[in-house]
């Protein structure tokens, strides 16, 4: 099952450069690029559609320069938008759509991410007393 | 009158684990609810970086002990996507007749605790009597009544002799007949119906805003289950009927729930009459060349995503995982307000909710 | 004599605080599947209660993670002497599978003195009921 074109077509008019890639992750993901500054209209145009826009998980992972958030939708199939912040910032999700409060919060306490306009960036999972680094950051030393 | 705040938790009787709701209350109404998890986070995803990947499936069976299978099941099957691999028919289907049957223990363990919560010990009893036949077939079939250590990455490690599938079909039988104190309590009890219709309401634009998944968001009028929209593994062979309701109240959930058990015992006793011959496991390398999966799995309480990335090594790269009570924990926030004191129980209780997922 | 019967009653009717510190709720269930019908404890004259203040024995389930280590030690604070603390479960016991991560500091006895250890992932209500059974025993 693949994403409909009617939605490429949305997302393409906010992506133009994006090539739809349906291999690169298994699992029947259709995976779409999309810089941080236009992540928030890309949903936009994805809810305007019509469709319902299932958000069904923000994973953060450490970069070479900043972090790669995959957001993992479901509209009638999986689509994953692949957002990379060189500067370790995105846009916050949470004015648009709530479901994506909690998911940015947590990709806050692991990978230290800041999200702008998030209206509660505080730790979710973490206690008060933590005081170390991210605990998902890339470590300089790796451990035996 | 003086506003004051309430907290409940993180020790509470009501709620088996550990979680902070903090309410403020406006003589017997509550105005706010703020919600603080964490105290079961016990730091998975980065656990998981440093076990290989076989070892990553005894430590993701404990991370809930309700949806243990649920877990490992997402977690062989992103590890399977990884390494391209289509395991075994009969396989796929002691999977999932393990995952029907862990539906069934986890909502009938749910339809107790809410009886209890609202008073009802008797039910309490008599759900959690009843689920002792069904920790009695796991236990059978797998070795472990809770943490089964079915699943291996390739396949499934125990198989079912033909003995024991007539013992599971009797058992079914049973429950089947069993289950009608369950239905009658939802459809005709006037006590059971006072405390949960019209309580605690959770209109579909919120299903939607805050993405809930699971009974919870079926017993609003959302139509999504992964069995259905997702199907994976057996589930591709099968018709798994839905259960949906629009009462958007906590009985509306009781109701879902008692459907989706009637379901997965018809569903078990269709799995086990077509247990398809062939082999329990495929073999697999140590070290998973680099490649990215998702995999999507419908737990007894929703939608679980597991993200699973392989950097050519024998640990993975990073594994994440988003559990379906994340949502529902968040949405509690808007559902407790305008509550009166005697119905947050009911509320609470109705929304099964696992911490242990939740904080991984 | 007095002392004599105060002990006879504590034996008869040892009421229990379960406090999941950290568990993945495998044993918590476990242990509520010890008062239901099948295996019913209240026969010992065991009863969950609601409030520390209630309580004889606390019965910790998983490991203690940083976040639940105060929470865990105001409980065992509020239950009033002579109190007993049971490690159920192999997470209790030493942390189990977790116990090298950030954010856990291991089994119930680096915050609070066990009397009593059931290993077991999870244990089965069987083993509880001997544990609980066993430490009568000795109160």
């Amino acid at each position: 099952m693949t994403v409909t074109d009617t939605l490429l077509t949305a997302l393409a008019t906010v992506l133009p450069e994006a090539v739809p890639d349906r291999d690169s992750i298994a699992g029947g993901e259709t995976v779409l690029d999309c810089p941080p500054e236009h992540l928030l209209d890309a949903f936009r145009a994805l809810t305007e559609s019509g469709s319902t826009v299932h958000l069904s998980a923000i994973t953060a992972l450490p970069a070479d320069s900043g972090t790669l958030l995959l957001y993992h939708l479901w509209i009638d199939s999986g689509l994953t938008l692949c957002v990379h912040c060189p500067r370790n910032e995105a846009p916050s999700l949470t004015p648009l759509l709530p479901a994506a409060s909690w998911y940015e919060r947590e990709a806050h306490d692991m990978l230290g991410i800041r999200f702008i306009g998030h209206p509660n960036l505080e730790p979710l999972l973490l206690a008060a007393e933590w005081s170390g680094p991210p605990p998902l950051a890339r470590q300089e030393k790796t451990d035996a | 009158m003086p506003e004051i705040t309430l907290p409940v938790g993180p020790q509470h009787p009501l709620i088996k684990e550990p979680i902070s709701i903090l309410l403020d209350l406006q003589g017997e109404y509550v105005t706010s609810a703020r919600v603080e998890i964490g105290y079961v986070h016990r730091g998975l995803e980065q656990l998981l970086q440093r076990r290989s990947y076989t070892q990553g499936v005894a430590v993701v069976e404990r991370i809930c002990g309700i949806c243990s299978h649920a877990h490992t099941t997402a977690y062989c099957q992103a590890v399977e996507l990884l390494l391209g691999l289509e395991i075994p028919d009969r396989a796929q289907a002691i999977r999932a007749l393990l995952c029907e049957l862990e539906r069934l223990h986890s909502h009938l363990l749910w339809l107790g605790v809410l009886a209890e919560a609202i008073g009802f010990t008797t039910i309490f009893m008599y759900a959690w009597r009843e689920r002792e036949q069904i920790l009695d077939v796991m236990e059978m079939i797998s070795g472990g009544r809770i943490a089964h250590g079915a699943n291996v990455i390739g396949g499934v490690r125990e198989d079912l002799s033909p003995d024991q599938v007539e013992a599971t079909e009797d058992r079914l039988t049973k429950l089947q007949q069993q289950l009608s104190v369950f239905t009658d309590l939802v459809d005709r009890d006037k006590s059971f119906h006072q405390r949960t219709h019209g309580i605690g309401l959770l209109p579909l634009e919120l299903v939607y805003a805050y993405g809930v998944v699971g009974p919870m968001a079926r017993a609003s009028g959302a139509t999504l289950d992964v069995r259905r929209a997702a199907p994976y593994g057996a589930y591709r062979h099968l018709e798994v009927p839905a259960a949906i309701s629009s009462e958007a109240d906590v009985w509306a959930r009781a109701w879902t729930r008692v459907q989706e058990m009637s379901h997965s015992i018809a569903l078990c006793k269709e799995i086990i009459r077509h247990l398809p011959e062939g082999d329990l496991a495929l073999r697999v390398p140590r070290r998973i060349a680099p490649a990215k999966a998702v995999s999507r799995v419908e737990a007894p309480r929703g939608e679980l995503l597991y993200y699973v990335e392989s950097d050519g090594g024998e640990m993975p790269a990073r594994v994440h995982v988003r559990t379906p009570t994340l949502p529902t924990l968040l949405v509690m926030e808007k559902m407790l307000p305008g509550l009166q004191t005697g119905d947050i129980a009911a509320v609470v209780a109705g929304a099964d909710l696992c911490m242990a997922c939740a904080d991984r | 004599m007095i002392d004599r019967i105060v002990r006879w009653a504590r034996k008869k009717s040892p009421w229990i605080l379960h406090y999941n510190s950290g568990g993945c709720n495998g044993c918590d269930i476990e242990l509520l599947d010890a008062l239901t019908p099948r295996y019913d404890v209240e026969r010992l004259g065991i009863l969950k209660e609601a409030s520390p203040r209630h309580a004889d024995i606390l019965i910790c389930t998983g490991p203690v993670t940083l976040k639940s280590r105060i929470p865990l030690l105001r409980i065992y604070e509020q239950i009033p002497e002579p109190k007993w603390v049971v490690a159920l479960g192999s997470c209790a016991c030493s942390g189990s599978v977790f116990a090298d991560s950030y954010h856990v500091l291991g089994g119930v006895e680096q915050t609070l003195p066990v009397s009593m250890y059931v290993p077991g992932c999870p244990c089965r209500p069987e083993a509880i009921i001997s544990a609980l059974a066993d430490l009568l025993e000795r109160i």
